[in-house]
Formats: structure tokens, C-alpha cells, sequence
């Protein structure tokens, strides 16, 4: 891959990335780490990209795959660092109900996190999500479902009803 | 503010920093030199390996032939071991064929084996094999004016010298029962005879 290409992706593309990776690994390092790997493999990849959107599908699978594989490791979920600030770390958001949805989304499971993730930020359609995450529509509509119910038990009148 | 607008509004806190980034931007300088490292490494493994099947073919053909591939061909010049660097085949001004031997990376050190097999010494004085093979020693001897072929250590004496003014000399003899043909050429001091039996 070209340089030009590449530093252009990663201006594009890094912060998306670094969301998908934090919302699955719970140390900021690690999510760090899972966005350089993704990045590492889209400048050795022979992958030849139609446009913009087929690299950022194909980043996020990356990622979420190579979030997956460090984050569900015996020793990522059994080990527990000495620094506190090595946790997860705080965001100033501006309101309560952010830092109400922020809990509530990262103390979901793994599996629903991507997906609410993929729907309500990066704002791709059911289809999209399946085909990104090889997965069955329905599966994908499952979860959708399953993760807004979990949300709305703990957020209460801060999340709305959706069908 | 719908669900969609909360969400990003929360998650668009999440921003990864601008160090890491810039780590990011520069990992592919380092992954070009790795990869340049890499490809180096590569070429010499690939070569050491071809040395390494060279040396072990080498080997076997040493240990069942005796001889080993690549061989030092040396020629013994006046009783001098000397290495032969390389050997070109040309042709003289006749048009005969020849083979021109360097010898220890020297040009103006060669010697020659014309294509009849006669060996030429490293001074260009022939000693013909057919001579040898005759066992007919000759040589040239100036007595006064004349100038005389002498074979079998002066047993026959051919007086060559109206013939050899031109610097070339021909003839034949008789020797043990066979016909020989002589010829001789260069000067008396420097010249060539070549004996054959017809």
C-alpha cells in the first residue's frame, strides 16, 4: 500500500476504529494496540479497495475480529492491573444521561456492544452490520433487539422506545 | 434527542490521541525498513542455502566418484606445477584450430596444445607428439654455413639449409620402415619442428 493511502486511512479512519476496539477491550492500551494491529494488516493487505467505505467495512472487521482474539484471552480476562488509571478511563461528558449510556453500553455483552455500536454511531443499516460482521441478518436483528431492551432497563426515560 | 443523537453524542468523547495516532502514521516507515531487513535477510539465506547444496553435492559426488565438481586443472611446464586460470579455443593465422591455456590469471604467461595434440612449451617451441611418440629426439645444429636437422641423436643428418632459407623447412625420412615428414620453421636460434609419422 502507499504511503499517502495509508496515512490518508488512518487520519479517516483511526478514531472509528479506536471506538470499536474500546467498546470490546476494557483498557484503553489495549484498544490502542488492536487499532495499531488493524492498521499494521491494512498496509501488508494485497486487498484491493473499491472506495473508502469497502476499506472502513473492511478496518472494522479487522478490528473487531483482533479485539475479539485479545480481549476474550484467558489472560485479558482474568488478570487485573495494579494501576488503576490502567482501567477504564473517564470521559468528560457533558451531560448524565452520556455517562449513564456509556456504563450501560459498556456493561453489555460483547456481542451486543458491536452491533449497537455499528447502528447507533457509525449508522449502518442491519444488513450492513451483517455483512461486516458475517453474520445472519436475523442474528444481527436479534441482538439489536436484545441489547436496546438491556439499555432501556437501565436507562429508563433516557432511552426512547424504538421498534 | 433521539437514541442515535445521545449515543454519538456520548461516544464521540472517545478519541484516541494524537500520539498514538502519529505512532500509528509512522509504523509503516518501520514496517518498510523490516520488510527491506527481511528481503535482505531472505536474498542471503536463499544464497547461503545454494552454497550449502553446492558444498553437499559437492561431497557426494566426491564420495562416490572420487572428483569433486568444480577441479583445479594444473599443467607441469618444465617440471613446474603451474594452475590453469582459464582455456580458449582460437585458431592461428593458417586457420588451425588451437588452445590457448592463461595460466595463473597471466596472458602473456600461456602456453598452447594445438588440436593434433603437439604441446607448445610456454616459449611457443613446439615439441610434437608425434615425435615423442616416435621417440625421435631432433634438433638443429649450425656447422659453418650449413644448417642440419639432426634425429636420433645425430644418427640421421639432413642438410636443410638451401631449404630453410625462407624460414621454412620441409621434407621427409625414413624411420624404422615408416615415412616421416619434418617440417621446420623460425630461425636456427628460435624455431619449430614438427615430426609425423604418415
Amino acid at each position: 500500500m502507499e504511503q499517502s493511502v495509508y496515512i490518508k486511512a488512518v487520519d479517516t479512519h483511526a478514531n472509528t476504529l479506536y471506538r470499536i476496539a474500546r467498546t470490546y477491550c476494557r483498557h484503553h492500551a489495549d484498544a490502542e494496540d488492536v487499532v495499531q494491529t488493524a492498521f499494521m494488516k491494512l498496509y501488508e493487505t494485497d486487498t484491493e479497495f473499491q472506495d473508502d467505505e469497502h476499506m472502513k467495512k473492511w478496518l472494522i472487521r479487522v478490528t473487531a475480529n483482533e479485539a475479539k482474539n485479545l480481549c476474550s484471552s484467558f489472560w485479558q480476562k482474568n488478570v487485573v492491573p495494579l494501576d488503576a488509571s490502567g482501567t477504564d478511563q473517564p470521559y468528560d461528558f457533558p451531560c448524565p444521561e452520556n455517562s449513564d449510556l456509556y456504563d450501560a453500553v459498556m456493561k453489555l455483552p460483547n456481542k451486543y456492544k458491536m452491533v449497537i455500536h455499528l447502528y447507533y454511531y457509525e449508522e449502518y443499516s442491519v444488513k450492513e452490520i451483517a455483512e461486516i460482521l458475517q453474520r445472519k441478518e436475523t442474528t444481527i436483528q436479534t441482538q439489536l433487539m436484545r441489547a436496546r431492551r438491556q439499555l432501556k432497563i437501565k436507562l429508563k426515560e433516557a432511552w426512547q422506545d424504538e421498534q | 434527542m433521539n437514541n442515535k443523537q445521545l449515543y454519538k453524542e456520548t461516544f464521540d468523547a472517545m478519541q484516541m490521541s494524537e500520539e498514538s495516532i502519529r505512532k500509528v502514521k509512522n509504523m509503516s516507515e518501520k514496517m518498510n525498513q523490516k520488510r527491506r531487513l527481511k528481503t535482505g535477510f531472505r536474498a542471503a539465506i536463499a544464497a547461503a542455502c545454494l552454497v550449502a547444496v553446492f558444498a553437499i553435492g559437492n561431497a557426494a559426488v566426491y564420495a562416490s566418484t572420487g572428483s569433486s565438481l568444480v577441479e583445479r586443472v594444473s599443467l607441469y611446464i618444465n617440471g613446474e606445477k603451474t594452475d590453469v586460470d582459464r582455456i580458449t579455443r582460437e585458431k592461428d593465422k593458417n586457420g588451425n584450430d588451437y588452445y590457448k591455456i592463461e595460466l595463473d590469471g597471466k596472458k602473456e604467461k600461456s602456453a598452447g596444445i594445438s588440436t593434433a595434440g603437439d604441446v607448445l612449451n610456454p616459449d611457443h617451441v613446439e615439441t610434437p607428439d608425434s615425435a615423442k611418440s616416435e621417440n625421435i629426439p631432433a634438433r638443429l645444429e649450425k656447422e659453418g654455413r650449413k644448417i642440419y636437422l639432426l634425429m636420433e641423436e645425430g644418427e640421421k643428418k639432413i642438410d636443410i639449409t638451401k631449404d630453410f632459407e625462407d624460414g621454412r623447412a620441409e621434407g621427409e625420412f625414413q624411420h624404422s620402415g615408416k615415412t616421416c615428414r619434418y617440417i621446420v620453421s623460425g630461425t636456427v636460434e628460435e624455431h619449430t619442428i614438427d615430426i609425423e609419422a604418415e
